[in-house]
């Protein structure tokens, strides 16, 4: 696997990098040193009167010089900062007086992002940042590559990553070659998976699922790993995205709006005097409330414009890919198995249109960005789509209704569990809502009634469990319970529940997460020794009993 | 938490765990009442407090009754405070009146740190945490060669799972 | 659990100097900023100093002259202190003479593998590693290699994942 006796030489980034790294920074420096300069230029021109010309002139030297320095030290710090990539581990050397080397094994790999600021992209520039499981930080940023370069990186390293064994010269390909070339049936099936989530289709999904051939799940594929072909699976439309992002908007807009409307006018209400002041201090009340509430709702919704325009997922032998940007582009890849838990949420404005968000935690994401949000505003079609890929398998055949129901609350017996009536006190809105399931591969947890939030933990992914006792359980005779991920957007507590359950639930969690892990930890999704090893531990494990 | 089931053996930890926390709990104890008593007769005495000067105590009451209630509860917080090593995790069991009970699997295990300061030493007490990528386990007052064991045993199971997460 | 019967690889001796000089630095300065002002003190307000009581601020910086020679003394046996232990299935690092702390990783949890080295330590020709788990936080930072034992440390750590991932998948 390791192939240490070929010589794989170091690359540098781009060498305008430093610059568009930092064009803000110099160009404020420069401004800075020019306007100070001009003081003592003048009086140097008077202390040894010069011409016109000449004190331009002098200008000019001193800008250059301050250029040549810049220039100087920009060349130094881009030569100290080289990196490889060797057949199983990414390495870096940075750092002129601190140096710093780090190596990286690519099957550590969580994600990888391609970003495309609005001022590297008008220089043809990407960022590549690769992603280990090291909480928020990035652990490799390369900026800025040309863009063919970064597209080339990122399929190389997802390659040797996957640690598939094939030509990896097929990975030259473009996509598009690449999928003419494999039309064998996918290694993950995902098409599969979704029609495992539309079986029972009652609720409008589309049936017509894009089909490659028939097969089961992963586990029972043993050898010969042939490659999904890349598949779009959705794009948010235009309208949606910006319809979400004037909704969003307004809404964060009102309550500024309003807060800085009644404080501005109250203060101007104590200052004047009492003859106008009324009148005034409303008109005051609404100009104010006006403004800042479309400026606020301006701001945001372009800004949500910017992030989710052409918002669109794709799923490969690399994982799913979400790309999106109008001004700044970002492409992200999760590879399989990287997703620690999922989100699916509903705001109250959401609801009015029937929307949801779906955010993952991903280790190498951590809690920081808009990485983790895999479906900023998505129908419902769009969640189970979704779902098909970031759990492919959801263990059970009615994954569609599952969700749904959890999401709509259509019946109240749905699975779910629910806080008990001696401990509603402690979950007024909530209430019976707040409950959770289980199925053979996840662990859903439902939070909220006018907001709606269903979190799903697979099996074998949780970090630690927990069952406790707050004052609130002490009180009531309830326990309540926290399946601890890695830090993400995923919220993953269970409050007030009926002790026995939870506690069963404890154990059963135990005895289920073991089987899981067991038949899931990998860190090369594709290679064969990896393969073997999981195929035997399939074999060896029991079938997963259907708990439900 | 009367319904966790009782056929669960979890290992306490050491005895004399009791008489290290309480030595702690003690210095503590006389420190802040002294420091925020000393303030308050200072205070007292240099100003006129008036209907105050009872208040002024009461930072000084309210940290001696905090430490006094952690003495009372001690023992058996250590009593309970204990470990159990099932077949794929192990359970951590803590707290007198707000009990908890942690589990951490082997196979999600990421490092092992063990740790012991100067007055633990003179009793055998080591402390153990257990870390996991999101969560902490710490096992307190653990007698060093079992917490040694622990380490050690917890580390080879956690390296027979492979991967990083 | 100190003296336990592992055979515990040491640092580098070179890192007593490298810190010798960073303790007397940080110790120089730290004394430099609590004397001088009262120095200036002395001669700018001397009335404050009527009072032969009034010397015993410098009591202040003594202390922490003091406290810096102390330091200064331990540091051998801190650096003495430092060990790390490469087993089948993880890797030991141990510090601290009073305040004792071992951790053990399992090299199937090494996310990566950091060397550092600033200018200083690169004059004694010693390193810091840093190995990053999931865990988070700096679970393990060890300083004191020389840079060819941190390189082939390192070498080592993330390759024992593989071999016996092998030897996993041979059985």
């Amino acid at each position: 696997m390791s192939d240490t006796t070929v010589y794989i030489p170091w690359q540098r980034v781009h060498p305008i990098s430093p610059f568009i790294r930092s064009w803000s920074a110099l160009l404020i420096f420069v401004y800075l040193i020019t306007s100070l300069s001009v003081q003592t230029l003048q009086d140097i021109v008077a202390a040894f009167s010069l011409s016109v010309g000449q004190s331009l002139l002098l200008l000019l030297v001193v800008i250059i010089l301050i250029l040549l320095v810049a220039i100087g030290l920009y060349a130094i710090s881009w030569r100290f900062y080289q990196f490889r990539i060797t057949s199983d581990a990414v390495e870096l050397h940075a750092g002129v007086i601190f140096r710093r080397r780090r190596y990286m094994r690519l099957d550590r790999l969580q994600a990888v992002d391609i970003d495309r600021p609005f001022f590297a992209r008008i220089f043809g520039l990407s960022k590549l940042a690769l992603h280990a499981a090291d909480g928020s930080e990035t652990t490799l940023t390369l900026e800025y590559l040309k863009e063919t370069d970064a597209e080339q990186l990122r399929r190389e390293i997802l390659h040797l990553a996957s640690g598939a064994q094939d030509d990896p010269t097929l990975d030259q390909a473009t996509d598009q070659q690449a999928a003419a070339q494999h039309s064998v049936a996918p290694r993950y099936p995902y098409a599969d998976y979704l029609q495992q989530y539309v079986q029972h289709n009652p609720h409008g999904v589309p049936t017509e699922v894009p089909t490659s051939g028939t097969r089961g799940p992963a586990s029972q594929q043993p050898a010969a790993a042939p490659k999904t072909p890349p598949r779009d699976l959705l794009t948010i439309p235009f309208s949606r995205v910006v319809g979400s992002a004037f909704v969003s908007g307004l809404y964060g807009g009102l309550g500024t709006g309003l807060f800085s409307a009644i404080s501005v006018s109250f203060f101007v209400w104590l200052g004047i005097d009492s003859e106008n002041s009324v009148m005034t201090s409303v008109i005051l009340l609404v100009v104010i409330f006006v403004a800042v509430t479309a400026f606020v709702a301006c701001i945001t919704a372009f800004a949500l414009v910017n992030t989710n325009f052409n918002f669109t997922a794709r799923t490969s032998d690399a994982g799913v890919r979400i790309s999106s940007g109008m001004l700044s582009t970002t492409s992200n890849t999760i590879p399989p198995g990287r997703i620690q838990a999922i989100q699916i949420s509903q705001s109250v404005v959401y609801r009015i249109f029937g929307w949801y968000r779906i955010q993952v935690t991903v280790a190498g994401y951590g809690l920081q960005d808009s990485s983790t949000t895999v479906l900023p505003v998505g129908k419902f079609d769009d969640v189970i789509t979704m779902m098909s890929v970031l759990a492919p398998d959801p263990g059970v055949e009615y994954a569609n209704d599952l969700i749904y129901g959890a999401l709509k609350y259509t019946s109240d017996a749905d699975g779910f569990t629910g806080v008990p009536g001696r401990a509603r006190l402690w979950q007024p809105v909530a209430g019976g809502r707040h409950g959770y399931t289980t199925t053979p591969t996840l662990l859903l947890i439902r939070y909220a009634r006018l907001r709606r939030i269903l979190a799903m933990i697979p099996h074998e992914r949780i970090q630690q469990s927990a069952v406790y006792q707050s004052l609130s359980d002490k009180l009531s005779g309830t326990v309540s319970a926290r399946f601890l991920t890695p830090p993400g957007p995923v919220r993953v507590d269970i409050s007030n529940h009926e002790p026995g359950e939870l506690i069963k639930l404890f154990f059963d969690e135990a005895q289920i997460a073991a089987h899981a892990r067991r038949m899931t930890d990998r860190n090369q999704w594709m290679a064969d020794d990896e393969l073997a090893a999981f195929d035997k531990a399939s074999a060896k494990a029991a079938p997963a009993g259907d708990r439900r | 938490m009367k319904a966790f089931p009782t056929n669960i053996q979890f290992r306490p930890v050491r005895a004399q765990l009791t008489a290290y926390r309480q030595i702690y709990n003690v210095i503590q104890l006389v420190v802040y009442v002294t420091i925020f008593g000393l303030i308050a007769a200072i205070i007292n005495t240099t100003v006129d407090t008036g209907a105050w000067q009872f208040a002024l105590y009461l930072p000084a009451i309210v940290f001696g009754l905090y430490y006094l209630v952690g003495i009372i509860l001690t023992p058996f917080q250590v009593r309970i405070h204990g470990w159990s090593e099932q077949a794929d995790d192990i359970i951590v069991r803590s707290g007198a009146i707000f009990r908890s009970y942690r589990a951490v699997p082997y196979g999600r295990l990421q490092f092992v740190v063990l740790r012991q300061g100067p007055l633990q030493r003179t009793f055998d007490l080591a402390d153990l945490t257990i870390t996991t990528a999101g969560s902490t386990a710490t096992i307190t007052g653990l007698p060093t060669a079992e917490a040694t064991r622990l380490r050690d045993d917890l580390s080879a199971r956690g390296f027979a799972r492979l991967a990083g997460l | 659990m100190y003296h336990e019967q592992l055979a515990y690889r040491r640092v580098s001796p070179r890192l007593i100097p490298l810190r010798q000089i960073t303790n007397a630095i940080g110790f120089a300065c730290f004394f430099l900023f609590t004397f001088f002002p009262l120095v200036i003190l002395r001669l700018a307000i001397p009335e404050f100093f009527s009072h032969g009581i009034a010397y015993l601020v410098f009591i202040v910086p003594v202390g922490i002259l003091v406290w810096g020679i102390v330091m200064a003394c331990i540091i051998p046996r801190r650096v003495r202190a430092l060990g790390y232990l490469e087993r089948d299935s993880d890797l030991v690092l141990r510090r601290g003479i009073l305040f004792r702390r071992q951790v053990a990783v399992p090299y199937g949890r090494i996310q990566y593998v950091d060397i550092q080295q600033g200018p200083l330590q690169r004059i004694f020709g010693v390193t810091v590693i840093v190995i990053t788990t999931a865990g988070g936080g700096t679970a393990s930072t060890f300083e004191g290699l020389p840079m060819a034992e941190a390189e082939r440390l390192r070498d080592d750590l993330t390759h024992r994942g593989y071999q016996s991932l092998a030897e996993l998948a041979a059985s």
